[in-house]
């Protein structure tokens, strides 16, 4: 105690003052930290809600095709001999079957990706053609809404990318563009390769999004509308795995929409290196990149 | 070190990926302010990998191994699952680097997650090469747990 040091009361109370500010910064700096938590724990709450029904909404997107896939074959059997009729069953079961495939292609992919287990494979892509089978893909379900869809594209046509993720991206956006696109309405997709970037615009004039959900949309599980009562079918996975699949492509994805306006996607992709381009080692080329003063080994 | 490249199978482990083997490979990754956790069995020869970016998930997009929490929670419950034993596991770390301030602090947030996590798991870290500003190539070969590392300019 022999070391005191003096202070004059204005010096007492000015460190009182700093001393006090310092406490009042901590304080709103903690409370802000406790908010962030709170706002993480409600979206993890609300995250295990939605999966919950995932659960139950999954049963319906597939428990209906596959009844009316079973019920259509029955009747092939016992028709086998009426060959119109065979024909008709046919193309019906091969529509349910193309919608089946694409909503478990979905549910894999998701599961995949979640298992650290989707890479990118890079190869050289007919983006053209490959737009094409995805337009082919769903010019049923669009034919049944007298949905026109319009795609324009520019001359260079290929592309250094991955094919299937591509594949399912485009699926993902179109299929939503139908769902949510109005009767008799238009979608328009387009693409451009710009140097060594690949854009893909898919625009419908459907119902739109508001603006704040735009960032909601690529939740997991989350469609904006839930419950029995929801207008539009679907599992709320779609948007979620195309924006994790852009991820892995190193690409980004942008939205535009008004509500009651339409929909504007925007996928960007750069060009894929090949393994062989860059990273992969060989047993030669990894002699070349390590084994030089360089390397530490641990 | 020619040696150990003959005869070995390559794996090129891309961000957001884990891979997990008994057998012997040689796994290459690039990392920035990524991070990744190799993990190895001293007893059982099992090795793993992970490579993700971000510290943790936000409950945004899919629940992916691109998150630490649960690329890292990933990795050990796919090594128990190879035959590994939590009691054998050592860890070695590698990346976390700070390239750009606009960043955030993201290399070191992963790095300090790492840690954090493999403490609780009870999982020793026998090496590691963490933070810096330049980005780092490593090789780990998953037979022996040895990792090569090199500073790339990425």
């Amino acid at each position: 105690m022999g070391n005191q040091i003096k202070l004059t009361d204005a010096e007492l109370l000015n460190e009182l003052k700093i001393r006090f500010e310092q406490n009042q910064k901590i304080l709103k700096a903690q409370k802000k930290m406790i908010r962030q938590v709170e706002d993480l724990n409600e979206k993890l709450i609300e995250s295990e809600r939605l999966k919950g029904h995932f659960l139950s909404n999954i049963k319906n997107e597939i428990n209906n095709p596959l009844a009316a896939i079973l019920g259509l074959s029955n009747s092939i059997m016992s028709n086998a001999h009426d060959k119109d009729k065979v024909a008709i069953n046919s193309a019906l079961i091969h529509k349910e079957i193309v919608n089946l495939n694409f909503q478990l292609g979905n549910i894999f992919c998701a599961a995949e990706i979640e298992a650290g287990e989707k890479s990118p494979e890079i190869s050289n892509v007919n983006i053209c053609a490959l737009i094409e089978s995805v337009i082919d893909m769903f010019a049923d379900t669009a034919k049944q809404k007298n949905i026109h869809i319009k795609f324009n594209y520019t001359s260079k046509t290929s592309f250094k990318t991955d094919a299937a993720k591509l594949h399912l991206i485009l699926s993902n956006l179109l299929s939503n563009a139908i769902k949510f696109g109005g009767e008799c309405s238009e979608i328009t997709v387009k693409t451009d390769i710009d140097k060594d970037q690949l854009i893909i615009n898919v625009i419908d004039n459907g119902v739109g999004i508001a603006e704040e959900y735009h960032a909601a949309i690529f939740d997991r599980f989350k469609q904006l509308e839930s419950g029995t009562m929801k207008a539009y079918e679907g599992h709320g996975l779609g948007l979620s795995v195309v924006k994790s699949l852009v991820d892995i492509l190193n690409g980004e994805i942008e939205v535009e929409s008004v509500e009651g306006y339409g929909s504007a996607f925007t996928i960007k992709l750069p060009e894929g290196l090949t393994l062989r381009d860059d990273l992969q080692f060989s047993s030669s080329g990894n002699d070349f990149l390590f084994g030089d003063d360089n390397e530490v080994i641990f | 070190m020619k040696e150990q490249t003959i005869n070995i199978s390559g794996h090129y482990l891309f961000p957001s990926a884990i891979f997990v083997t008994e057998k012997d490979y040689l796994v290459t990754t690039v990392l920035g302010s990524c991070v990744a956790v190799c993990l190895y069995d001293t007893v059982r020869k099992v090795g793993g990998i992970n490579h993700y970016m971000l510290p943790l998930w936000n409950g945004k997009g899919l629940a992916s191994p691109k998150f630490g929490n649960i690329a890292i929670e990933q990795l050990i419950t796919k090594m128990l699952k190879s035959g590994a034993k939590k009691e054998n596991l050592i860890a070695k770390l590698f990346g976390g680097a700070n390239q750009s301030s606009s960043t955030m602090r993201i290399g070191e947030r992963n790095v300090e997650l790492a840690i954090d996590l493999l403490q609780k798991n009870d999982i020793n870290i026998v090496a590691r090469s963490t933070g810096g500003f330049v980005g780092r190539k490593i090789i780990f070969n998953t037979s022996t747990g040895q990792v090569r590392m090199k500073y790339v300019n990425k």
